[in-house]
C-alpha cells in the first residue's frame, strides 16, 4: 500500500490498468456483449481508470514506467505503433513502413499529411527530429536514453558530461548526432549503428514522440503541467490535480477522434479501496487481484464482469551464476526443476500462467516447446547429487533476497518449503525495502546469491529480452550469466535481416538460457479485470500502449 | 514570559540545524539512491552519472549539506529527485493546508469524545461506562487506522452508500479520513484525561472544594479538571504534530493529495530534498507545539514556572 | 467530615515520622499487597501469565523432549488447496469456507490460524516488552531530571528531546535493517531485537514530556516541600516521593505502549521494511491477513483480538498498579 512507485514494472502493470490497452487478441473471457441499441458510443461519455500512485514524471524522453507512458501515449503519438493483433509495427504519425536501405542501416519515415498539435499548431518531421533530440541529450538525464544509442551518434552524445566536458566537444558529438537524423519536407531519416530489425518497435516507443520545443522551452521544469503538456495524441490533457487524478479530454484536431469525450484516471492506491470503489461505480474497471477471486465468485454479477487477457512479464527466481552454490550448473538445473509451477499458479499465485522459459506468450519467440525446467523431482534430486562440495557446502546458508512486502513473504514461505520439502535444502528468507534491493540486484559485486526479479516487455522482440537481459551486454537483470554460445547467438539475432533464420536463433538461445538454468522461471502473469457493462472495445495487450486503444474504447449511455 | 518565549524560539534555529544536519547524514547514509527506482530495470550506469549529475548528488556529501544550508537559507527548499523537476515548496505548498486540515479535524474530533468520555469514566469508576469507554479506547488502539479504514469503507461507502471515500473535495469526503484519524490519540487521550481525572479527584484541594459545600460541577470543571489537564496537554502537542504528519496511510487509503504520505514516501524513495522538507517542517511543528505546551501549563497550575 | 480527610501533608509527615521512627514497612511491599487484593488487576495478570505460557509451550524441543501444544506447525505444514478457511463457528452463520482441522481457520498458503497464534505470542510478547522497557527506563529518567531540577538542564534536555522527536526513525530503521541484516545482532529473532531496540532508542521521547509535564505541577507541592524540609536528597525525593505521584498518566502510557510496539512490525511491514521472523507475529499477521481482506476478515480480526487481550490485561493490571502505588490508599 503504501505502495510506493519504487514498486516494480510488474505490479503496477497490475495495479493501474491506465497503461493496459486493447486488443483483439485478448480472449474475452466472460465479457460483456457488445450488441444491441444500447451499446451505442455516448458521445459524451466518461471512462474512470484507476492509475494507482501519481507519475514521477510524464516527461516522454525522461520517462520509464508504466503509468507514466500511459500519461504520455495518450497526449502524443509516436512515428508508429503497434497492431493490436499482431504485435507488429504498424504506421502512426508515419503514413507508411519506412524505406530501408539496402544495408539495413538508414530508415527513412514520411509523415502523415496536414498533422497537427492538440492546439491547432501544425506538425512537422522536424518535431519528431526535437524529441530523439531530447533523449540523447545528456542534460536531459532521460531513464530510456538507451533505446536510442542504436541511432549513430546518440551513444557518445549521451555518454559526456554537459556541465564539466568541453564545450567544443559537446557541440561536436551534438553536431554528429543531428546529422544522424536528416528531415527533408516529410520525410525524416535515421542512421543506425548497426542493421537493427527491431528499429521499427522502437520508432513505436514513447520515447521519440514530438515533444514541442516551444512548450518545454516556455515550461521550464514544469512544462509537463496542462498548459504545455501539448501532443499530438488522441486525448488532451486538461487536469492534473497532483496526487489525486487526470482528466483527459478529447482532442479535435487528432486524425481519428477518440470515442470518449473524457478520460479520468484517478490514483487510488490500495488494491482494497479501488475495488470498493468499483462496487461502487466510482470506477469503471479495476485489476483482479488473486485475493478477489473468491469474492468475485461467489457473486453472479461481478463474475459476468471479468475479461481476461495476456500479460507481459516473465517472473523468475535469479541465481548469482558467479557465486556458490549457483556456480554448479547442477545445483541451478536442481532448483529449476524441483518447484511445481503449476500448485503455485493455481494455488498462491491464481493469476498467471506457469513459466518454464524465459519469453512470455504473446511475445515473438515464445516457445511452449521448451520444457527443460518442468518440475521433476526425481530430477532435481540427482541434479543436486552431482553437484560439486563446495557448491554443496554453500546450501547450508542459502538465502533468498526480496523486495519486502507481506505479498512477496507469504509467496516466497511457499518456495521456502518447496524447496526444503524436495531438495532438503533450508533457504533463509532476506527481505529488503525496495530501493536496497534495486541496489543490491544493480551491481555485480553486491549481487544475492538468490533473488527474485521479473522482466516486462517494451516492445514485441526477442531482443528486447533476451540480449537485453542475459547477453553479456545485459543492461538489467543481471544475474553474472556468461555464455559465448549464447551471446554469439543473440548478437548475431540481433543483426540478423533475415525473419526466420533470426528467430531460430534466438530460440536455440532461449533454449541454451533455459537448459543452463541461468535463472529458474516462475510464471507468465497474466490481467484479469473487472469491467462494467457499460464500457466497450477496451483491450488489454501486452504492452498496453498502443494508440488504437485510446481511440476505440468507448462507453454505452450508464441508464 | 516574553522574554522566556523569544529565547525558545530563538533556540529553534540551533535545534533545527542539528535536525537537519542528523536526517540529511541518515537519507545519504542509507542504502540506495533516489534513482534505484525499479530493481527488475536498474538504470544503467550513465544514465545514473546523468541523474547526479543532474541534481548535483555527484558532490561529496559535506559540500552538498553546505550548498543545501546555503539553499534553505534563502528560502530554496530544491525540487524533488522523484517527482522530476517540481519544486518540494510547490509539492508542500499544495497539500499542507488539505492535511492540516484533516489533521485539525481530527484533533477537534479526538478531543470532543475523549475529554469528556475520560473525565465520565473516572467520575464513574467501574460502571459500565467506564469498561465501554475502555472497550473503544482497547479498539481504538489495537486495530490498525488502516484496517479500520477499510471496514468504514465497506460499511459506509460500498454498503449503505452515504459516504465518499475516494478523494477530497466536499466536507463529505472528510468524515471518514477524519474519524479514522483521530481513532487513536482519541483512544490514548480517553484514557490519560481518565488517569489524571482520577488521580485529582483523590486530591487534598478537590476534598477541600467539596467540603466547602462547593457545586459538583464547579469542583469538577474549576479544581479537578484543570490539574488533570497538564498530561493531556503534554499529549496534545506532539498530537496535533503527529496528525499532521501522521496521516500517510490514511491520505494513501482514501486517495488524500495531502503532504502526509511523503514523510513515508520520500524516505522510502531516498528522496533526498523531500526528506529534509518533511523532517524539518515535522521539527518546526513540534517546536512550536511544545513550547505552547509550556506556556499552557503556566496556565493550567500557577505554580509551574517555566523560565 | 473534615476530621475523616486525612490531608496529604499529614500523611506524609506520618510517613516521614515512620522513617524515622521505625524500621519501615518497604513501599512495595504494600503495594504488592494491595494489588493481591484487586481482583481487575489479578485477572489482568492471570492473563498475561495464560499468553506466556500458551508462547512457552507452543512447541518445546529440548534435548529429545518434544511437546507440541499448538495443533500444527506454524511456517511449515501448508496445505494450500485448504487456504483462507474461516473459523468453525461461521459455518453456524452460512461460511462454506469451514474445516475442522482449523479451528480459527487458515492463512494463504493453508496454515492453521490458531497455531500462527500462538507461535506468534512469542515475538510478539518480546517485542511488546523490550522496547517499552527501555522506553520508559530512558524516558522516565530524562523527564524526571528535567521537570526536577529545572533550569539549563531542563532546557538541554528538552531541545535534545525536541531533535529526538523529529528524528527520522522510520530512516534509521531502513539502516539498522540493510546493514546489519548480516551481523549477528542483525538475525536475533530475525532482526526484531535490532529493530525494537533502535526504534525504543528514538522513541522515548513522549514519555519524558509527559513525565516531566507531571513532575513540574508536583514539585512544588506540599509533601515535596516537606520531604526536602526533612532533608530528603534529591534522588529520594524524586524516588520515593514524585516517582509514585506521577504514575497515573506514566501506566496508562506503559500499558498502551506494548500494543503499539507490536503493531509498529506490521506498520513497519506495511511500509516495506524487511522483517524476517522465522515465525509469525501478530504485527505480520495483521499484515498479512489486511491483504486477504476482500475475501475474510478473519485472518485480521484475530490477531488484533488477540492485541487486544494483552492490552486489556496490562490497562487492568496498571490501574491496579497505579492504586497499589499510590501512597494515599491505605491498607
Amino acid at each position: 500500500m503504501t505502495q510506493t512507485r519504487s514498486r516494480i514494472w510488474p505490479l503496477l502493470s497490475l495495479l493501474t490498468l491506465v497503461g493496459l490497452v486493447v486488443g483483439a487478441c485478448t480472449q474475452q473471457g466472460g465479457g460483456p456483449s457488445t450488441g444491441g441499441g444500447a451499446s451505442a458510443a455516448d458521445p459524451n461519455g466518461e471512462l474512470v481508470t484507476n492509475m494507482g500512485t501519481e507519475p514521477a514524471t510524464i516527461d516522454p524522453q525522461v520517462e520509464s514506467f508504466v503509468q507514466e507512458i500511459g500519461v504520455t501515449m495518450k497526449v502524443y503519438e509516436a512515428l508508429m505503433t503497434f497492431d493490436l493483433k499482431t504485435g507488429k509495427p504498424i504506421p502512426a504519425a508515419a503514413k507508411d513502413m519506412p524505406k530501408v536501405s539496402s544495408d539495413g542501416k538508414s530508415y527513412t519515415y514520411t509523415l502523415r499529411d496536414g498533422l497537427k498539435y492538440s492546439d491547432g499548431k501544425a506538425l512537422g518531421a522536424n518535431d519528431f527530429k526535437y524529441g530523439w533530440q531530447r533523449l540523447c541529450d545528456p542534460a536531459t538525464a532521460g531513464e530510456y536514453a538507451f533505446t536510442g544509442y542504436i541511432v549513430a551518434g546518440c551513444e557518445a552524445w549521451n555518454g559526456m558530461d554537459p556541465k564539466k566536458d568541453d564545450p567544443a566537444k559537446l557541440a561536436a558529438a551534438k553536431k554528429t548526432f543531428l546529422d544522424s537524423i536528416t528531415v527533408s519536407g516529410n520525410d525524416i531519416s535515421f542512421k543506425l549503428t548497426d542493421p537493427a530489425p527491431y528499429f521499427n518497435a522502437i520508432a513505436g516507443l514513447w520515447v521519440g514522440v514530438p515533444t514541442r520545443e516551444d512548450q518545454v522551452t516556455k515550461g521550464g521544469d514544469k512544462w509537463t503541467e496542462p498548459a504545455t503538456y501539448i501532443g499530438n495524441g488522441p486525448f488532451i490533457m486538461s487536469e492534473w490535480k497532483h496526487q489525486e487524478k487526470i482528466v483527459y479530454t478529447r482532442n479535435p484536431n487528432y486524425r481519428t477522434p477518440a470515442k470518449l469525450a473524457k478520460w479520468t484516471s484517478v490514483m487510488i492506491n490500495e488494491g482494497a479501496v479501488a475495488f470498493a470503489a468499483y462496487r461502487n461505480n466510482e470506477l469503471d474497471i479495476y485489476p483482479v487481484a488473486a485475493e478477489d477471486l473468491r469474492t468475485i465468485d461467489s457473486d453472479a454479477d461481478l463474475k459476468k464482469q471479468v475479461v481476461d487477457g495476456p500479460g507481459s512479464c516473465t517472473f523468475y527466481v535469479g541465481f548469482n551464476n558467479k557465486k556458490d552454490p549457483f556456480t554448479d550448473k547442477n545445483v541451478r538445473v536442481a532448483f529449476a526443476k524441483s518447484f511445481d509451477r503449476d500448485a503455485y499458479i493455481n494455488d498462491v499465485q491464481k493469476i498467471g500462467k506457469p513459466a518454464t522459459s524465459f519469453i512470455s506468450p504473446g511475445i515473438p519467440g515464445y516457445d511452449s516447446g521448451d520444457t527443460f525446467q518442468k518440475f521433476d523431482v526425481a530430477a532435481a534430486k540427482a541434479a543436486l547429487a552431482q553437484a560439486s562440495p563446495a557448491a554443496t557446502a554453500a546450501l547450508a546458508s542459502l538465502k533468498l533476497t526480496y523486495s519486502s512486502s507481506a505479498r512477496n513473504k507469504t509467496r516466497l514461505e511457499w518456495f521456502q518449503n518447496q524447496w526444503k520439502t524436495n531438495l532438503g535444502v533450508n533457504a533463509t528468507l532476506d527481505p529488503v525495502d525496495s530501493t536496497t534491493f534495486t541496489q543490491l540486484v544493480k551491481k555485480p559485486e553486491t549481487l544475492p546469491v538468490m533473488f527474485l526479479l521479473g522482466w516486462c516487455a517494451d516492445y514485441y522482440d526477442q531482443q528486447d529480452w533476451l540480449t537485453t537481459v542475459f547477453s553479456s551486454k545485459a543492461s538489467s537483470g543481471r544475474v553474472g550469466y556468461t555464455s559465448k554460445q549464447f551471446d554469439d547467438l543473440v548478437f548475431g539475432a540481433d543483426k540478423e535481416p533475415d525473419p526466420k533464420k533470426r528467430d531460430d536463433m534466438y530460440q536455440q538461445a532461449s533454449r541454451l538460457l533455459s537448459s543452463d538454468a541461468a535463472a529458474a522461471f516462475i510464471y507468465y502473469d497474466s490481467t484479469k479485470i473487472l469491467q462494467k457493462s457499460w464500457v466497450k472495445d477496451y483491450s488489454i495487450t501486452a504492452l498496453g500502449f498502443e494508440g488504437q486503444h485510446w481511440t476505440d474504447v468507448y462507453v454505452t449511455k450508464k441508464s | 514570559m516574553l522574554r522566556y518565549v523569544i529565547r525558545r524560539l530563538l533556540l529553534i534555529i540551533p535545534t533545527m540545524f542539528f535536525v537537519a544536519l542528523i536526517t540529511f547524514s541518515l537519507a545519504h547514509l542509507a542504502p540506495g539512491s533516489p534513482f534505484d527506482k525499479n530493481p527488475n530495470r536498474p538504470l544503467p550506469e550513465e544514465t545514473i552519472a546523468h541523474l547526479e549529475r543532474y541534481f548535483g548528488v555527484d558532490k561529496p556529501i559535506p559540500e552538498q549539506f553546505v550548498i543545501y544550508i546555503g539553499n534553505l537559507l534563502r528560502g530554496d527548499l530544491g525540487a524533488s529527485f522523484v517527482q522530476r523537476g517540481r519544486p518540494v515548496a510547490d509539492i508542500i505548498g499544495q497539500g499542507i493546508g488539505i492535511t492540516a486540515q484533516l489533521g485539525i479535524q481530527a484533533l477537534l474530533l479526538a478531543l470532543a469524545f475523549s475529554i469528556p468520555l475520560g473525565i465520565v469514566s473516572a467520575l464513574k469508576q467501574n460502571t459500565p461506562i467506564d469498561y465501554l469507554s475502555l472497550l473503544i479506547a482497547t479498539v481504538g488502539t489495537t486495530i490498525p487506522g488502516f484496517v479500520t479504514a477499510i471496514f468504514l469503507i465497506y460499511i459506509f461507502g460500498v454498503g449503505f452508500h452515504l459516504l465518499p471515500f475516494v478523494g477530497w473535495g466536499s466536507w463529505q469526503h472528510t468524515v471518514m479520513p477524519t474519524f479514522v484519524l483521530a481513532l487513536g490519540p482519541g483512544a490514548f487521550l480517553t484514557r490519560i484525561t481518565r488517569a489524571s481525572m482520577l488521580e485529582a479527584i483523590r486530591q487534598d484541594y478537590v476534598r477541600t472544594a467539596r467540603s466547602k459545600g462547593l457545586r459538583e460541577q464547579s469542583v469538577i470543571v474549576g479544581h479537578a479538571l484543570k490539574n488533570a489537564l497538564i498530561p493531556v496537554a503534554t499529549i496534545i502537542g506532539p498530537a496535533t504534530a503527529g496528525l499532521i504528519t501522521g496521516s500517510f496511510i490514511i491520505e494513501s487509503l482514501f486517495n488524500i493529495p495531502g503532504i502526509g504520505r511523503f514523510y513515508v514516501l520520500s524516505i522510502n524513495q531516498r528522496d533526498y530534498p523531500m526528506i529534509m522538507s518533511t523532517t524539518l517542517l515535522y521539527a518546526f511543528i513540534i517546536m512550536i507545539a511544545n513550547l505552547t505546551v509550556d506556556i499552557v501549563y503556566g496556565a493550567l497550575d500557577p505554580r509551574i514556572k517555566v523560565s | 467530615m473534615a476530621t475523616a480527610v486525612t490531608t496529604r501533608q499529614q500523611q506524609q509527615h506520618a510517613a516521614e515520622l515512620n522513617v524515622i521512627a521505625r524500621k519501615q514497612r518497604s513501599l512495595w511491599k504494600d503495594a504488592w499487597s494491595r494489588l493481591l487484593r484487586n481482583k481487575a488487576a489479578i485477572a489482568g495478570m492471570v492473563v498475561i501469565v495464560f499468553v506466556a505460557v500458551v508462547a512457552i509451550l507452543a512447541e518445546i524441543n529440548i534435548g529429545g523432549f518434544h511437546f507440541r501444544l499448538a495443533p500444527f506447525d506454524p511456517v511449515t505444514d501448508q496445505n494450500t488447496p485448504k487456504q483462507l478457511m474461516e473459523p468453525i463457528w461461521t459455518k453456524a452463520f452460512g461460511s462454506k469456507f469451514t474445516d475442522p482441522a482449523f479451528v480459527l481457520g487458515s492463512d494463504e498458503l493453508g496454515r492453521d490460524i490458531l497455531s500462527r497464534l500462538m507461535f506468534g505470542a512469542r515475538i510478539s510478547l518480546v517485542v511488546g516488552f523490550v522496547p517499552v522497557a527501555i522506553v520508559f527506563v530512558i524516558g522516565a529518567t530524562v523527564g524526571m531530571l528535567a521537570g526536577y531540577l529545572g533550569g539549563w538542564v531542563d532546557n538541554l534536555l528538552m531541545r535534545f528531546t525536541d531533535i529526538i522527536y523529529a528524528f527520522p526513525d522510520l530512516l534509521f530503521v531502513i539502516i539498522i535493517v540493510a546493514t546489519l541484516r548480516d551481523t549477528g545482532l542483525g538475525q536475533i529473532l530475525g532482526g526484531l531485537i535490532l529493530i525494537f531496540v533502535g526504534i525504543a532508542v528514538v522513541s522515548w521521547v513522549g514519555l519524558a514530556r509527559l513525565m516531566r509535564g507531571q513532575v513540574l505541577s508536583l514539585k512544588h507541592r506540599e509533601f515535596v516541600e516537606a520531604a526536602r524540609c526533612v532533608g530528603a536528597t534529591p534522588i529520594r525525593i524524586m524516588l520515593r516521593h514524585l516517582f509514585p505521584n506521577v504514575l497515573a498518566p506514566i501506566i496508562v502510557s506503559i500499558a498502551f505502549a506494548i500494543p503499539g510496539a507490536m503493531l509498529t512490525e506490521a506498520t513497519l511491514s506495511f511500509l516495506g521494511v524487511g522483517i524476517r521472523p522465522p515465525t509469525p507475529t501478530w504485527g505480520a499477521m495483521i499484515l498479512e491477513g489486511f491483504i486477504v481482506f476482500s475475501t475474510t476478515p478473519w485472518p485480521v480480526l484475530l490477531p488484533a483480538f488477540c492485541i487486544s487481550i494483552v492490552l486489556l490485561a496490562f490497562t487492568f493490571l496498571g490501574d491496579g498498579l497505579r492504586d497499589a502505588l499510590d501512597p494515599r490508599m491505605k491498607l
